[in-house]
């Protein structure tokens, strides 16, 4: 494990107080995905003059633009989590060129929303989600949630993500549990992250084949995150596909969690109260050995 | 007299301010007092923050200043403004959540009959800069990080290393502002200048009254407005008695309130009237607000009071 910051350390340790304060981390892996996916990627946000939010959303396809490759390329989003009753998908327009698949949502207040994107590429269906959270910083939602009066979708994902309030604000060593409606489905698991996949069983790791279709995911620190600032996020991607069998081709479901480094993880109590009361027994040691000079009562 | 209903004052603003939010009270992050933002359930938070945040970091300053997101910070500045031009100085010695901490401080030392520490005036002198100099760094490190792509770790810079942010949350059971955040070496290092200027802040606290007003750049705040807010601290010298019962009941160690001169109060006085309860002499010295006398100086109230 490498420790990434050598002074301050010293400095701990000089005083006795250093337990292991280097993040225990892993360290990502390459985008190993290894199956074909469809992604939706964030492509960052901008906040103009009036407060409002744009959020900027990139799919790809295999690591490349899907336009041309892919069909029927369609993309919706909802407030709130998927699964949310009384919420419905709404379409969202999706832009592609010879660049890119781009999609936008425009909008004002904090809302936090699911996105969902499908298209048939080489015969085979795929769909990617994502979730997000967007701090405009006027008082009242517009844009696209004004313009949002169109005819709600009838999309049912294929890939649950279970609603969680820290969703929120996803956090590296966060779990997060997804369900596959079709349990008796032959599913194949993997993401771009080296933590292990955890099937309701209590068994598996990335990139192996499951039978049950409810698992868990915990995100894995990364050192490169945390040296960034807080509001960094690193994307992390999970896909299941469902194996063809007979006259079923099967289909791919991906999704993304743009991760914040962990609040907490890194947090060490005992070393900072050690610190506090070491401090603090040294104030009052300066204070008693100024007594001679001068007090009053 | 007056201390008892300051005391009270104190104590209801302390339960009103940290657990406050509980129970629906909001208070929005306009106040000039240490009411913490890293309190879970409080009613408000200190403006400090506010002034520190991203949106007032001045990303696009020209157009943010004429935009719903100008008005908004605007809007909580304004707020900010006339909370402090009521009450002023008040907030510092009446309703200050972390002047009340500092306050129970010095009565458990005077519990166990722990002398105060004294502070020569020349130092007292010499540490007014820092509140001065924190207000200056709490307002330039958001702008580096709007305009100087200083990493972002560096915002809420002031919060970063005031005492009030490990201190408070105890009062909710909260610890997690005492630890150390190795997360990387910004946020280390400051969580170590935070716990640590926690730590001789607590001591500093113990052995001398208000030690933390020192170097409060809120209190800097609030004295910029101190010339035109309707509260103040006369004293008609001609009957002045030069007993000094004034400036040595005033916990900030002021000596102006000694001198011959109508207008006593100093940039570091808290409006807590101690020496107004302290002064033996009938009207000397005063609290007036909009020009007439709120509570005025009595031998009577000395008497009274013991």
């Amino acid at each position: 494990m490498k420790c990434f910051f050598p002074l301050p350390r010293l400095l701990l340790a000089a005083i006795a107080i250093l337990p292991p304060v280097c993040a225990d981390a892993q360290a990502l892996g390459a985008s190993v995905l290894g199956i074909p996916a469809l992604v939706i990627h964030n492509g960052g946000h901008e906040v103009f003059s009036d407060g409002t939010l744009l959020a900027r959303y990139r799919l790809s396809f295999d690591g490349e633009n899907p336009n041309g490759r892919c069909q029927d390329i369609q993309a919706f989003w909802r407030p709130g989590s998927a699964f949310q009753p009384g919420r419905r998908w709404l379409p969202l327009p999706i832009r592609c060129d010879s660049q890119n698949c781009e999609a936008e949502i425009h909008m004002g207040g904090i809302v936090f929303l699911t996105l969902l994107a499908q298209a048939r590429c080489a015969g085979i269906f795929y769909q990617a989600q994502t979730i997000d959270t967007l701090h405009a910083r006027n008082f009242a939602p517009g844009g696209s949630w004004a313009a949002a009066g169109g005819e709600p979708a009838s999309v049912i994902p294929s890939l649950e993500l279970i609603p969680a309030p820290a969703h929120y604000y996803p956090q590296t060593g966060m779990t997060f549990s997804f369900r596959y409606p079709k349990a008796e489905s032959n599913l194949e698991i993997t993401s771009n992250d080296v933590a292990g996949i955890i099937d309701a069983g209590g068994t598996g790791s990335n990139g192996v084949a499951m039978k049950s279709g409810d698992f868990s995911f915990t995100l894995s620190h990364d050192p490169a995150l945390n040296r960034q600032g807080f509001e960094a996020t690193s994307e992390r991607i999970i896909v299941v596909r469902e194996r063809a069998v007979g006259a079923h081709t099967g289909q791919v479901s991906a999704f993304t969690l743009n991760v914040h480094r962990s609040r907490y993880a890194f947090l060490r109590p005992e070393s900072g109260m050690a610190l506090f009361v070491a401090v603090a027994a040294v104030s009052v040691a300066l204070v008693i050995s100024l007594k001679k000079q001068s007090w009053r009562r | 007299m007056i201390s008892i209903w300051r005391r009270a004052t104190q104590h209801l603003a302390f339960v009103i301010l940290t657990y406050g939010g509980r129970f629906g009270v909001h208070f929005d992050s306009a106040l000039p007092c240490f009411s913490c933002p890293y309190v879970a359930g409080c009613s408000g938070h200190c403006y400090l923050m506010a002034l520190q945040s991203n949106w007032w970091g001045l990303q696009m300053p020209w157009v943010v200043l004429t935009s719903g997101l100008g008005l908004q910070a605007l809007a909580v500045f304004g707020l900010f403004v006339l909370l402090t031009l009521i009450l002023g100085k008040t907030w510092c010695g009446w309703i200050c959540p972390f002047g009340l901490v500092q306050d129970w401080l010095t009565m458990l030392r005077q519990r166990l009959a722990i002398p105060e520490a004294r502070m020569s005036w020349a130092g007292r002198d010499r540490l007014r800069i820092i509140k001065y100099l924190l207000l200056l760094y709490l307002t330039i490190i958001p702008m580096l990080i709007a305009h100087a792509d200083l990493h972002s770790d560096f915002s809420l810079p002031f919060c970063q290393i005031c005492p009030v942010k490990p201190l408070m949350p105890l009062f909710v059971g909260n610890t997690a502002h005492l630890a150390l955040d190795t997360a990387n070496t910004i946020t280390l290092v400051f969580s170590i200048l935070s716990v640590t200027i926690a730590a001789m802040m607590v001591v500093g606290m113990f052995f001398k009254p208000r030690f933390f007003c020192i170097f409060c750049p809120m209190l800097a705040i609030i004295h910029i407005f101190n010339k035109i807010t309707p509260l103040r601290l006369t004293k008609n010298p001609p009957t002045c008695l030069a007993c000094g019962n004034c400036s040595r009941a005033c916990p900030v160690d002021i000596r102006r309130v000694h001198e011959d001169r109508a207008n006593v109060q100093d940039e570091d006085c808290l409006l807590c009237l101690r020496c107004v309860e302290s002064c033996p002499s009938d009207r000397t010295l005063k609290l007036t607000g909009f020009g007439k006398s709120l509570i005025v100086s009595a031998r009577r109230r000395l008497t009274t009071d013991g």
